[in-house]
């Protein structure tokens, strides 16, 4: 059962994800990100870490994915427009430079949380503790993290209407 | 408690049943007969003109975004409120929430100040734009 | 809860008929209240205009939601030529499903004993439930985003985008007014909301300022007058469901009522004590039994009808806002006052428990 779940969850997450890159209308493939992070959010309760699971749909799913629609309604692009795109050779390097280090971080942190039976439940008690105690100034540096993302949205849309 | 979780997943699967078999099962018996009149966009019987998938205006996407900060520290306020009560000083607890906010809230500040919040902009606002 | 709540473990086959049953009765009852609800809508407006409303069919037209939905399933669904096919037919049944789903964590009244067992009357009570409502709720934007969009049409469009951009700045609201009602019950489950409450006073009393946003948003979160912009009829013909007809539109429909009766449920829940009684305590509902659960069950559904009724009669009442009044109100009013409520909180709970 477990299992059989598990790879429903994982199997449609990276279903998902794929059809997200291969979709042909952007609006599409917003849709399937949406998917994608809604079976991420199931990995995650198997895991036991509800409150990460839930900040996924609420923050992702709910949040920046709203925000991903309305830039590609707002740049509309039609996929005639999209045919044209050339790929870059930059592209590729910086695709190849993330896929390495993304690689190298996961080959690093080594059988990670392998089955639930840690018992390392992430209910929100337990991960608020931990939160302001052990990481009280990541946190608050977070504050200044999304300041600086409110006052970046606020100079580009700035410049964008001036231009 | 994971278990709970099971059901959320069971309430899912009903619910999509439950959202889908109305649609499918009218399939049966709906007539359907399309002219051309019906299958043109509704705009109360005038003939359309253009395109209707336009471009967004640049204020939705300024809201969005202020949305996505503020929906992200929404989330952290929930597990600071979980466990406000049982910290060893609630004073301190406090202040922690307070800078945290009162950080986040300087971006709404200069977003007001800076005129961004307001839906429809004013003509001195166009002005200082274009100076 | 100070009962041993029936697990998985202790009978699977138990466990499993219990949770179907409550799945399918809730469900059920919900969509029927909004079926009714809709009827309600009309004959509330009549009596309000001095008109008769719905009459016609059954005795005082009780049974004209059912001869809606038989019309539903008999009329011609039209899907467009100009219409993006996939998107358009996904759309509503997406605007519905969260309205649905948020209704497995909302707790309809106290646990039920069958056979010995105690069976919570929450089909999921999960220990993030606030978090999950909101988590659910904000995905109801997209059916109502994707429905303008792939209309393919202006009034659609033009209702699709509003109604995104109002949902998503309330949401802010929403969940920001309620902080102060999670600090002072160190807990996001919302049964312990009820039986904290239960046993203290509601929380319309000590989280006024809240109860007020709360309600505000919860108007704004449904498209409701005075803040139905997204389907204003007089500018934008219906909104974001203009191209819709037929079963699909029904869907829009059902997903209204359903997402007014969750926030009205909501209401009950963080507001108004849920399956709370004036003078009752936990140990009362408890001593009582069965009858306490049937009590509570009703008490809760009182007032789920009575805000219900409420959407109603303000729908009738104020006229509808202008939308840069209503993202000023949003993001100028309620947002400052919420967070000072966070601090007031606070400020009372730390000087309370010094």
């Amino acid at each position: 059962m477990e299992q059989l779940l598990f790879f429903l969850m994982a199997g449609g997450m990276v279903a998902a994800t794929l059809a997200t890159i291969f979709a042909r209308n952007p609006v599409y493939s917003a849709i399937f990100m949406i998917l994608s992070f809604a079976a991420t959010a199931g990995l995650f309760v198997m895991l036991d870490a509800y409150l990460i699971a839930v900040v996924e749909v609420l923050v992702y799913a709910g949040a920046i994915m709203v925000l991903f629609l309305f830039v590609i309604m707002l740049i509309n692009l039609r996929s005639d427009e999209l045919e044209g795109l050339k790929v870059n050779p930059l592209m590729v390097i910086a695709a190849g430079t993330f896929l390495g280090l993304m690689s190298k971080a996961v080959s690093d942190l080594g059988p990670a949380v392998q089955s639930r039976a840690n018992d390392l439940e992430g209910t929100p008690a337990l991960v608020a503790e931990t939160l302001f105690t052990e990481y009280a100034v990541p946190f608050e540096a977070v504050s200044l993290l999304l300041l600086a993302a409110i006052l970046g949205t606020v100079v580009l849309a700035r410049r964008s209407q001036d231009a | 408690m994971y278990l709970d979780y099971h059901a959320v997943l069971v309430f899912l699967i009903t619910g999509a049943f439950m959202v889908c078999t109305p649609l499918v099962l009218g399939m049966l018996f709906r007539p359907k007969n399309p002219y051309k009149e019906k299958n043109l966009p509704y705009e109360c019987a005038e003939d359309p003109i253009g395109d209707a998938q336009i471009r967004f205006d640049m204020r939705f996407y300024t809201t969005a975004l202020i949305f996505v900060v503020f929906d992200a520290e929404i989330v952290l306020m929930f597990p600071w409120a979980r466990v406000f009560q049982s910290a060893p000083s609630k004073g301190v607890a406090l202040v922690a929430g307070l800078v945290f906010t009162t950080i986040v809230f300087f971006g709404l500040i200069y977003d007001w100040a800076k005129g961004d919040l307001d839906w429809v902009k004013s003509f001195q606002n166009k002005r200082r734009v274009q100076d | 809860m100070s009962l041993a709540v029936l697990t998985f473990a202790d009978d699977p086959i138990f466990y499993l008929a219990a949770n179907l049953a409550k799945i399918v009765v809730f469900t059920h009852i919900v969509l029927i209240l909004s079926a009714l609800s809709v009827l309600a809508e009309r004959k509330v407006s009549a009596w309000m205009q001095d008109r008769l409303g719905p009459n016609r069919v059954g005795p005082g037209g009780i049974l004209q939601p059912a001869a809606d939905a038989l019309k539903f399933f008999f009329k011609e669904d039209i899907v467009p030529g100009h219409v993006d096919k996939v998107l358009y037919i996904l759309a509503p049944a997406i605007a519905l499903m969260p309205a649905l789903i948020v209704l497995a964590v909302i707790p309809y009244g106290p646990p039920l004993t069958v056979l010995g067992e105690t069976i919570p009357m929450v089909i999921a009570d999960l220990d993030i439930g606030i978090l999950f409502v909101f988590a659910i709720s904000s995905l109801g934007v997209y059916g109502i985003v994707l429905a303008g969009w792939a209309s393919n049409s202006k009034y659609p469009m033009l209702g699709g985008v509003r109604a995104s951009a109002q949902m998503i700045s309330y949401e802010v609201m929403l969940g920001l007014s309620v902080v102060g009602i999670f600090m002072s019950t160190e807990s996001l489950r919302l049964t312990d909301v009820i039986t904290s409450q239960v046993d203290g006073t509601w929380f319309m009393f000590s989280q006024p300022i809240a109860f007020i946003i709360f309600v505000i948003a919860a108007f704004a979160e449904t498209n409701r007058l005075p803040f139905d912009l997204p389907e204003a009829e007089t500018e934008l013909v219906a909104g974001y469901h203009t191209e819709y007809s037929s079963m699909k539109f029904a869907m829009f429909f059902i997903g209204e009522y359903t997402a007014m009766f969750v926030f009205s449920a909501l209401v009950a829940v963080l507001f108004l004590g849920g399956w709370d009684i004036p003078f009752m305590s936990n140990a009362d509902f408890e001593a009582l039994g069965n009858w306490g659960t049937l009590l509570g069950f009703l008490s809760f559904f009182v007032k789920c009808l009575a805000f219900l009724f409420f959407y109603i009669w303000v729908r009738w009442t104020i006229p509808r806002f202008r939308f840069d009044q209503l993202m000023n109100l949003g993001w100028k009013v309620l947002m400052p006052i919420a967070l000072v409520n966070v601090v007031l909180t606070g400020v009372v709970l730390g000087w309370l428990g010094s």
